[in-house]
């Protein structure tokens, strides 16, 4: 196949608006959104910033599960083990570094959450099929074990203390986290290796038959991924004076992030967002109205959500809201598109 | 020391025996319906559950409640097959979308199942007596519940296996196990043996935890580690290898006896990590998946 | 066709499945520039030797050669950055991206050389026009005719830039006049260079492209050579009864 370079003054122009499209615009909304965020608190009442730290720390954890999950079809059912490992990393470094500055415990934390999901990566992402979910379903659960038996024979203590840290600092750290990951999650979509991920989750033995390192791939952007889950992790922890194993590793966390990523809709990144946001506000009003029915009427929702509506709300909105409005805003492609169809075929 | 040795032997040989009888009906479901439920370790629950009302209210005693559950946990699985899985498979494009998403499914069926147990009955643990008394065996002392568990899951398991194996119901449902397509071509009535043999496999959980209730307490929480278990354990033997899983069984409680012995606090650890060895060195299991 | 170049061999090749020999100590070459047929009844082990070129599966026994060196224990994606291509019977195309998405994915990695998005994008174009897909490339690939979806598995198959391409299947169940713009699109594409291995159950479409044909039945190969000699092969004829070559 003969490639045909096109003339140098076209491809600088076509260059220039690629790259205002790919960086420029989304790094810009990015400021603008930590700018927004972070003036709210002059506005509103403190539990109204608390609050918004949680639907923060949803949004994170559902869109770190969304950008693996959602393309590949590799469902992780053991995010709270990496949310854990977050939790403790920054229980223990903020108590052997006291002096140590937030976003470098955080940044440290994330880490060691990506460390994990390499070697579970490493272990499970190369075989093809159920494994990686199996291997995650016990994870949380193994390591709250794990966790506790060191504890209690190792170090004598159950559990740990940390130094609490400011509500609306909390809140900016989060919102700063949370839209760094809504960023990342967005440019990953956009890149090759978004393009390189759906296609294993549409067909992993096609896309490896077109040249892409599948085992790479999955195990790159899973370990990219639970950095943010850890990071979120360590920070939320600055909310509590005491965290241990059950704390950490609360499976709970895996059920809650799944069903917001598929209540919200997996394929679009506005999805998990949606679904933290509701889920967020619903969970809190069923928590405290109604919390001996809570993993009741919440298994209830995630079983109801996979069979009736996969495509989760922004699913729905999408497919017939949006085409008609898209194909509105778009009057002359429609003709072009008639054409096509009419076509030779 | 022989004694300990024996001690330990004859654990890991009663809880084997749970350990395969657990696994059996995941096997079997995953093999044929391919769904990997998740909640089948609360399956497992609601069978220790039967078993201590059944005993503690009307005087039943096991070995009569595990013929009692069977028709109750038939109708369990028979429902939640109807009511989650069919639809999903109906709905489903591609058999590894259904799997996907039939194990996100049975992921929120663990904490509805949990959830209306502690609403019903309380988190707490509850336990009953039954064949307590201690048993001699070359110095090795055990609760007759022990050795009457390892009979009886020896009994079932290979009651079951001849099951699959002779009988023409068995064949049939192999034979989706093996191909659907030729299964359908052949006559088989496909969709009505899905929910008989998931059905088939609610029972097998049941069973395993009838015959549990008899050794431990149960509780509405304890459903989590037998799914764990369980699904080493198919790993272990290949997923769908119903011989694999029998073996599997073995092996994990034997390990399981041991790590116990010198310390307990690691025998989940120690099963991940089996885990982990088995997906480094053979993914497909000691005797490799089934059709492949 | 002179050359004696052989892009692809099987040297003995043979795959088990479970106590049954799906191939069977099957040796073959494809010759730099020819374009090979492939024909058996149903399960005579086609799709599965082309598994064994293209990674799919492992041959128990034997060895897959490409350009002289062995490629038996080789990755897929490996293979395809080497050169091998194929397309699938199934038509396994990537469901839910567009027309455009699923040549691009394969002319960004097809080659594993790190291309930039332009050039792969631009690629992708010429691809799509080359095969007569352009009008349709932001559809998606899900609710494509037949035709149309072949023409964009073989589209994606050729955006890695192959040596060798193997097509299973790829004109069956299509009418006649789509045949005939399939045999046409498979002839361009040898004009570029591209040595094809060729399975088809359309006996007419087979004997006219072919340079050589292997017949392969129950695993094994009973007869191999050109279309004429395969056409009045007693061995042949009995193997597919009466079928009209």
């Amino acid at each position: 196949m003969q490639f045909v370079p096109q003339p140098p003054h076209k491809l600088a122009r076509n260059s220039a608006v690629f790259a205002l499209q790919k960086w420029v615009l989304p790094i810009a909304a990015t400021a603008l959104s930590i700018g927004i965020f972070i003036a709210v608190p002059r506005f509103t009442a403190p539990y109204v910033i608390v609050l918004m730290t949680s639907i923060l720390m949803y949004v994170v954890l559902s869109v770190s599960w969304t950008v693996f999950c959602a393309p590949s079809q590799y469902f992780s059912l053991g995010i709270a083990a990496f949310f854990g490992v977050g939790i403790y990393t920054y229980a223990i470094l903020a108590h052997a570094l006291p002096s140590a500055p937030l976003p470098l415990l955080l940044i440290v934390a994330g880490i060691s959450s990506s460390i994990l999901a390499f070697f579970v990566g490493l272990t499970t992402l190369r075989i093809k099929g159920m494994y990686f979910a199996i291997f995650t379903f016990g994870l949380s659960e193994l390591l709250r074990h794990f966790v506790m038996w060191w504890e209690v024979n190792m170090t004598g203590t159950v559990g740990r203390w940390i130094a609490i840290v400011e509500d609306v600092i909390v809140y900016r750290y989060m919102a700063i986290l949370a839209v760094v990951t809504v960023l990342i999650a967005y440019l990953l979509r956009r890149s090759r290796y978004g393009l390189a991920l759906r296609s294993i989750g549409d067909g992993e033995s096609a896309s490896e038959h077109v040249g892409v390192n599948v085992s790479a791939v999955k195990i790159a952007v899973f370990t990219g991924s639970c950095f943010f889950t850890g990071a979120a992790g360590a920070l939320i922890a600055t909310r509590w004076t005491y965290i241990d194993a059950d704390f950490a590793f609360d499976p709970i966390r895996n059920m809650f992030t799944i069903m917001m990523s598929l209540f919200g809709g997996m394929d679009i990144l506005i999805g998990p967002i949606l679904g933290a946001v509701s889920i967020g506000t619903i969970s809190d009003v069923v928590l405290t109205r109604l919390p001996q029915f809570s993993r009741l009427l919440l298994g209830l929702l995630l079983v109801v959500v996979v069979i009736f509506i996969p495509q989760g709300l922004a699913g729905v909105f999408s497919s017939s809201v949006w085409r008609s409005l898209r194909a509105r805003l778009k009057k002359e492609d429609l003709g072009k598109g008639f054409h096509g169809r009419g076509g030779r075929e | 020391m022989l004694v300990r040795l024996l001690d330990v032997l004859i654990a890991g040989l009663v809880m084997g025996g749970i350990y395969a009888l657990a696994a059996m009906g995941l096997n079997l479901q995953y093999g044929v319906v391919r769904v990997l439920n998740m909640a089948h370790g609360d399956f497992i629950m609601l069978g220790g559950f039967a078993a201590f009302w059944l005993f503690t209210l009307l005087g039943i005693n096991p070995l009569l409640a595990l013929v009692v559950s069977t028709p109750i946990m038939f109708a369990i699985g028979l429902l939640v097959h109807r009511l989650v899985y069919h639809p999903l498979r109906v709905k489903s494009k591609s058999i590894s979308a259904f799997e996907g998403y039939s194990i996100l499914a049975s992921y929120g069926l663990i904490f509805i199942l949990q959830n209306l147990v502690i609403v019903s009955w309380g988190g707490r643990l509850k336990a009953y007596s039954y064949l307590a008394s201690p048993v001699n065996i070359f110095g090795a002392i055990f609760a007759a519940n022990r050795l009457v568990a390892l009979l009886l899951t020896a009994v079932i398991s290979i009651g079951f296996y001849l099951f699959l194996s002779r009988t023409r119901t068995g064949k049939a449902i192999r034979a989706i196990a093996q191909d659907t397509e030729v299964a359908h071509l052949m006559g088989i009535n496909v969709d009505r043996l899905y929910g008989l043999t998931f059905g088939l496999g609610a029972v097998l959980a049941g069973m395993a935890g009838v015959i549990l209730s008899t050794m431990f307490p149960v509780s509405a929480t304890m459903g989590f580690s037998y799914t764990l278990i369980a699904v080493v354990v198919i790993v272990l033997g290949g997923l769908g290898n119903i011989l694999g899983g029998l073996v599997g069984g073995l092996v994990l409680g034997i390990v399981g006896a041991v790590v116990t012995d010198l310390q307990p606090g690691l025998v989940m650890v120690a099963f991940y990590v089996m885990f982990l060895v088995i997906l480094l060195l053979k993914p497909t299991g000691i005797f490799g998946k089934q059709g492949s | 066709m002179a050359d004696t170049v052989k892009i692809v061999e099987g040297d003995h090749v043979t795959r088990m499945f479970g106590g049954l020999a799906a191939v069977s100590d099957v040796s073959f070459s494809l010759f730099e520039g020819e374009i090979l047929g492939l024909i058996g009844p149903n399960g005579a082990g086609k799709t599965t030797l082309f598994n064994l070129i293209s990674g799919a599966a492992s041959a128990t026994r034997g060895a897959i050669l490409f350009k002289g060196s062995e490629i038996t224990r080789m990755s897929v994606a490996r293979r395809c950055h080497l050169g091998i291509a194929r397309t699938f019977q199934t038509g396994k195309l990537f469901p839910s991206m567009t027309v455009n998405e699923n040549v691009l994915v394969a002319a960004l990695f097809g080659k594993g050389d790190g291309k930039t998005d332009a050039h792969a994008r631009q690629e992708t174009l010429e691809l799509l026009d080359f095969v007569g897909l352009s009008d349709k490339a932001n559809q998606p690939a899900k609710g494509l005719t037949l035709a149309a979806q072949r023409r964009l598995e073989i589209a994606r198959a050729l955006a890695t830039h192959p040596a060798v391409l193997l097509l299973d299947e790829v004109l069956a169940g299509l009418t006649p006049t789509e045949v005939a713009q399939g045999v046409d699109l498979i002839g361009r594409i040898r004009s570029r260079g591209i040595s094809i291995l060729i399975v088809e159950h359309i006996m007419k479409a087979v004997m006219g492209l072919s340079d050589r044909i292997v017949v392969l039945h129950h695993g094994e190969k009973i007869a191999e050579g050109s279309p004429a000699e395969i056409a009045s092969s007693r061995t042949v004829q009995d193997v597919y009864l009466g079928e009209t070559l």
